[in-house]
């Protein structure tokens, strides 16, 4: 017999019995000195009677140590009632299954365990002790926790995790892939992965996939997924294979996090970087363009006072200065966003009007466009001129660029009532082909433009800053059906300023 | 109202910039026998001097300088009844100079010239201390500074 296995001390009259059975007893012996769950017997009075190896490995005891000894030197103190009750149990019959509780290492420690208590009968089949086999749960419970842990922590992600099989079938979806994609979990586990998949990009997921099966992590894949409601996003995602205990791939984790927000910021970004070179640019060349027509003009000047007033020198100067007038002009314009400081003065915005329109007569005339202006504002209105010049000569510029093979300019003024107050309201329509409707929300955006690379964005946004600084509205309308497309600016200024524009 | 061609130019610098509402000076002042003095002050020779020639012709008494310094030593003896000065010059900036030529003479006029567009910045520094320049945008029509200087400021 086994030196480990301690049988315990039996009625002489079992002996016999006992010794009977030797054979297949040693067997029995052998299965339980090599069980790795500790596996123990004790009397009715709860002395311990047996003890295999593995008790000595969970407990710290030797088999001398202990046999002889109650049980309760393995049970906390606060335990101890716990006994009591399996002995009535036991002496009862029952058997008791998966008991989980806690036991003390002979150094004090505590040990989580699960305990499966068996009466032990004799021939008669009388109970005349207990075999308790026990399973060490300090791993289980651990194993317990930190899956706990982890699905605590992935529900919590602000991130989108999603695990799918390798078929691309979702298999799950925590909160944060509720928010980034709109689904939730009941509806989209057990789906296929690629309904979350622009269909241009559907072939992303073959090679996802592949990749997985391969056993290659994919880390911080930037592309375009789409929302339940149909809205794209761009997502940064990594995606690793997950593998069961043996190490076979089974399938995919998937971390997406939603970059639309940074994509946006980027190109923002860039824009206002291109934005301020040009700024930059635009302050340089104004320059150097002013001060040599400042000059310039001087020279034709005096060039003029000192010709003949019937020669034709003197004709060609004063047609220079006209067109010098011109050049001037337009260089305050487009090449100095300049803060109007001057102060807000009464004036018809038809003059205003007639001013810009003059200024681009040979755009208009170049590009075949023909106006018609219909101006019935018979009322001064408080505004600073050179702030609604850039206003209409930005609106007035994007109808001419609608326009490049021709068509019909139409501005108009008329005295309205709005809700606002009585005003003035300037109409700028051009025949071009129209904004797509997609788009038109966009149009005030700040570096949003529909002319690619001519364009540079600012127009219309500072035009509304400018209109809504001094309590007024812009507003764009934009057909593209054909022979009747169009886009239309209506802008309206009410007569009285309001107290922030500090005018 | 209209349809069709469209006529000359309308604007006019001076609302651009708000030197005020205009007043007519009676005509003894533009031409009696004192004419305005103007001082111009630009670092581009070729500025200055036409300038200087434009403002001569039309009956002003003009000098020109070229730098900050030069200017206030010529004001000393020119005593003019005007500054007219560029702002971004090298050396001794165009408001330093007129806050400067404030000092030297307080009553006399200063016009401030401008082609670019930080400008604005300078002259709201000025503002924030009190001081306020007549300010017009360059390139300037020559006659539109002719009668930008005869008509006296509004007090």
């Amino acid at each position: 017999m086994d030196q480990g296995s301690r049988r315990p001390e039996l009625d002489p009259a079992e002996n016999k019995e006992l010794k009977e059975l030797m054979e297949p007893r040693s067997h029995l012996a052998a299965i339980v000195d090599s069980s790795d769950d500790p596996i123990i017997s004790k009397d009715l009075s709860g002395r311990i009677m047996s003890w295999n190896p593995a008790a000595e490995r969970m407990f710290g005891y030797k088999a001398e140590e202990i046999v002889g000894s109650s049980v309760l030197r393995l049970i906390p103190p606060e335990l101890h009632s716990e006994e009591e009750e399996i002995l009535a149990r036991l002496a009862q019959g029952q058997q008791i299954e998966h008991f989980e509780t806690t036991r003390v290492h002979k150094n004090g420690t505590r040990i989580p365990l699960s305990i499966t208590i068996s009466p032990v009968r004799d021939a008669a089949g009388r109970v005349i002790g207990a075999s308790k086999i026990i399973r060490d749960v300090t791993k289980r419970q651990q194993n317990e926790e930190s899956r706990f842990r982890l699905a605590a922590i992935v529900d919590s992600a602000e991130d989108a995790i999603v695990s799918k099989d390798l078929n691309g079938v979702i298999r799950t979806w925590n909160a944060g892939a509720q928010r980034t994609f709109g689904y939730a979990e009941e509806e989209i586990v057990g789906q296929s992965v690629l309904r979350l998949i622009p269909p241009e990009l559907q072939y992303e997921e073959d090679d996802i996939l592949a990749k997985i099966r391969r056993g290659e992590r994919i880390e911080h894949y930037e592309t375009t997924r789409v929302r339940k409601d149909g809205e794209r996003i761009q997502v940064s995602v990594t995606i690793s294979p997950i593998r069961d205990e043996s190490g076979r791939i089974i399938g995919a984790s998937k971390i997406a996090r939603d970059i639309s927000d940074r994509k946006r910021l980027e190109r923002m970004l860039i824009e206002a970087e291109k934005l301020a070179v040009n700024g930059r640019m635009a302050a340089a060349i104004a320059h150097e363009i002013n001060n040599p027509l400042e000059s310039l003009m001087n020279l034709i000047y005096l060039a003029r006072q000192n010709s003949t007033q019937s020669s034709k020198a003197y004709q060609y100067l004063v047609t220079a200065e006209e067109e010098l007038e011109r050049v001037s002009h337009i260089a305050r314009q487009t090449l100095g966003y300049y803060r109007d400081t001057g102060k807000a003065a009464p004036l018809y915005l038809h003059d205003l009007l007639q001013n810009v329109l003059t200024v681009y007569q040979a755009k208009l005339i170049g590009n075949n466009i023909t106006v018609d202006a219909r101006f019935e504002d018979d009322q001064k209105i408080t505004i600073r001129k050179g702030e609604l010049m850039q206003v209409f000569s930005n609106v007035i510029a994007n109808a001419i660029d609608a326009m490049s093979r021709g068509g019909r300019l139409t501005v108009c003024t008329a005295l309205v009532t709005r809700p606002a107050g009585e005003g003035v309201q300037a109409t700028v329509r051009d025949t071009g082909s129209g904004i797509p409707a997609e788009q038109l929300t966009r149009v005030f955006e700040p570096f949003f433009t529909t002319k690619g690379d001519v364009g540079t964005g600012v127009g219309l946004w500072v035009a509304r800053q400018l209109v809504t600084k001094r309590g007024g509205e812009i507003s764009l309308s934009s057909r593209r059906d054909t022979g009747d497309s169009g886009t239309t600016v209506n802008i309206f200024l009410p007569f009285e300023v309001p107290a922030k524009a500090a005018i | 109202m209209t349809s069709g061609p469209l006529t000359s130019l309308l604007y006019s610098d001076q609302e651009f910039f708000g030197s005020g509402k205009l007043r007519p000076q009676s005509d003894s002042e533009g031409t009696g026998r004192d004419p305005i003095r103007v001082l111009v002050v630009d670092d581009e020779m070729r500025i200055a001097d036409t300038t200087a020639e434009v403002l001569q012709s039309a009956g002003f008494e003009a000098r020109a300088a070229y730098t900050g310094d030069a200017a206030l030593k010529l004001a000393a003896a020119f005593r003019p009844d005007c500054l007219l000065t560029d702002v971004v010059m090298n050396g001794m900036n165009g408001v330093d100079l007129a806050l400067e030529f404030r000092k030297l003479m307080p009553t006399a006029r200063v016009v401030l010239i401008s082609g670019q567009v930080g400008v604005s910045d300078i002259l709201e520094d000025a503002a924030s201390q009190g001081i306020e320049f007549e300010v017009l945008a360059k390139p300037i029509l020559p006659r539109v500074l002719i009668e930008h200087l005869r008509v006296k400021p509004r007090p």
